[in-house]
């Protein structure tokens, strides 16, 4: 076979796993390839120095406070009558731009959680790779936000809180309660007061107590779950899952550790019931592949798997 | 003008804005870092960005929050660094010691070692995109996607940068004997 000539994006293409069957045969072959396969594991042992956020922190608080302090004992008469026709025009349109088509936006990336609070006081905690949207400025007349992906809420008394997802929406009044949206999948779990789901697909709607929770899988019954913890086990650097189809457990790994499962050939809708820590990845993978008896092998962030 | 009386975007409350400086100062601060080294200088300009980003939290929202501080950072290196040779210094830290204890003869260790020597000093004389890309996707685990974001150029670019800096540092470490 003829060797195709490299192109400029060869090696990044590569590195990302998109090299066709005979490509990486053929570079397999070549006599740099482990040259290369040593620099990627090489670059992978290093680090940048760590990096103390709480004291960056404190210093940046210290030294603004020092440079506005300096900057408003600057007088200039002139100046800040220019400044004031500066400033209204921009406090104008800031108010139309925030008002009319702004939302605030709270998303964690892979394998990052991320805590905040909604101006209400609510507090949300989101689980990685996932994202919240809200009107920020409207929020105490219309307590309402997207999820993708999951989060959990911890919700003040007031009007009605409504979580709206692609598939279904969950509405309380002050409760709380864990909704998990990702393609295919929805499940609400109810930890405090009383949480009314909607569910889209089946156009369903039932209300859940303490200790309940719903979930919706395609292709499956929806079913109702009892469970005894008092919080969701990923916020204890836990994922658990109960009978759910294996591709969706696949797919949390994934989001965990940026990974990129490859496979075919096996069934996928196997039911896994058990859990992975959100802190290992050898020993998530280890748990979750081994129980369902698949061998598999690590490429960067691929892993392929075999029956 | 005081941020007192519009805080809109959220950014200006201290709470948010520290939420925001930790979600973003560690990725920040390595990214200057794999692109110039040096960490004192670099330390300082992500101070500034982030005191200039807070100072003007009420013109940016907190989708361009990000982009914007990347400009501040990138602008102000520029002029800093531009008559700088570049050193950078990695930590021999490994990272997974899990799978460290099986057959490692102390040969493969040194040879390991020697490889090690050979990497750092050609990821050193990488230009400074080409180190920026490649360190970035390797050890932040960006995607090209991503780091094609936070510095406003296409993925493509990125694709090609990386591609790049892998055969520099291919020949580079098989030309030393």
């Amino acid at each position: 076979m003829q060797m195709k000539k490299l192109d400029d994006i060869f090696l990044s293409r590569w590195l990302n796993n998109e090299l066709s069957e005979d490509e990486l045969t053929q570079f397999k072959a070549s006599k740099h390839y482990d040259t290369y396969v040593n620099i990627i594991k090489g670059t992978d042992k290093l680090q940048a120095p760590s990096y103390n956020l709480n004291e960056a922190f404190l210093s940046i608080k210290e030294n603004r406070n020092v440079e506005n302090f300096i900057s408003t004992k600057k007088p200039s008469k002139n100046k800040w009558q220019l400044g004031v026709a500066a400033s209204v025009i921009l406090l104008i349109g800031l108010f139309a731009y925030v008002n009319f088509f702004s939302a605030t936006v709270y998303s964690s990336d892979f394998g990052k959680q991320l805590a905040f609070e909604l101006p209400d006081g609510s507090k949300v905690l989101l689980n990685s790779k996932s994202s919240i949207e809200f009107n920020e400025r409207n929020w105490n007349n219309n307590r309402t936000l997207k999820l993708q992906g999951e989060a959990f809420f911890d919700v003040e008394k007031g009007n009605t809180f409504t979580v709206k997802t692609s598939q279904g929406e969950v509405s309380v009044l002050g409760t709380e309660f864990n909704v998990k949206a990702i393609t295919d999948l929805f499940k609400v779990s109810c930890y405090e007061g009383k949480v009314k789901v909607e569910d889209y697909t089946d156009s369903s709607v039932r209300n859940l107590t303490p200790s309940l929770g719903y979930q919706n899988i395609k292709n499956h019954d929806a079913i109702t779950l009892n469970f005894d913890n008092t919080r969701p086990e990923w916020m204890s650097q836990q994922s658990v899952f109960k009978s759910t189809p294996i591709k969706y457990v696949l797919r949390a790994l994934e989001k965990q550790y940026q990974l990129q499962f490859e496979y075919q050939g096996f069934d996928d809708s196997v039911l896994f019931t058990g859990s992975f820590p959100n802190n290992n990845k050898e020993i998530a993978l280890q748990t979750v592949l081994k129980s369902v008896n698949l061998k598999y092998t690590i490429q960067g962030n691929s892993i392929i798997l075999e029956d | 003008m005081p941020d007192s009386k519009n805080n809109d975007t959220g950014l200006c409350k201290e709470k948010s804005f520290q939420a925001f400086f930790n979600t973003n100062a560690t990725l920040l601060r390595n990214f200057l870092y794999y692109k110039y080294g040096g960490i004192e200088d670099i330390d300082d300009i992500v101070q500034d960005s982030f005191i200039k980003l807070w100072n003007n939290c009420t013109k940016v929202t907190l989708e361009t929050a990000k982009s914007y501080l990347f400009r501040i950072a990138i602008n102000q290196s520029t002029s800093l660094f531009r008559h700088n040779a570049v050193k950078l210094k990695h930590q021999k830290e490994v990272k997974n010691i899990n799978h460290s204890s099986t057959n490692e003869s102390p040969e493969y260790i040194l040879e390991e070692k020697e490889f090690m020597v050979k990497l750092e000093n050609a990821i050193s004389s990488l230009p400074e995109r080409q180190r920026e890309v490649f360190l970035l996707n390797r050890i932040e685990k960006k995607t090209y996607k991503e780091i094609a974001e936070l510095s406003g150029v296409s993925v493509k670019a990125i694709e090609k940068l990386m591609h790049k800096a892998l055969l520099k540092l291919r020949t580079e470490i098989e030309n030393i004997p």
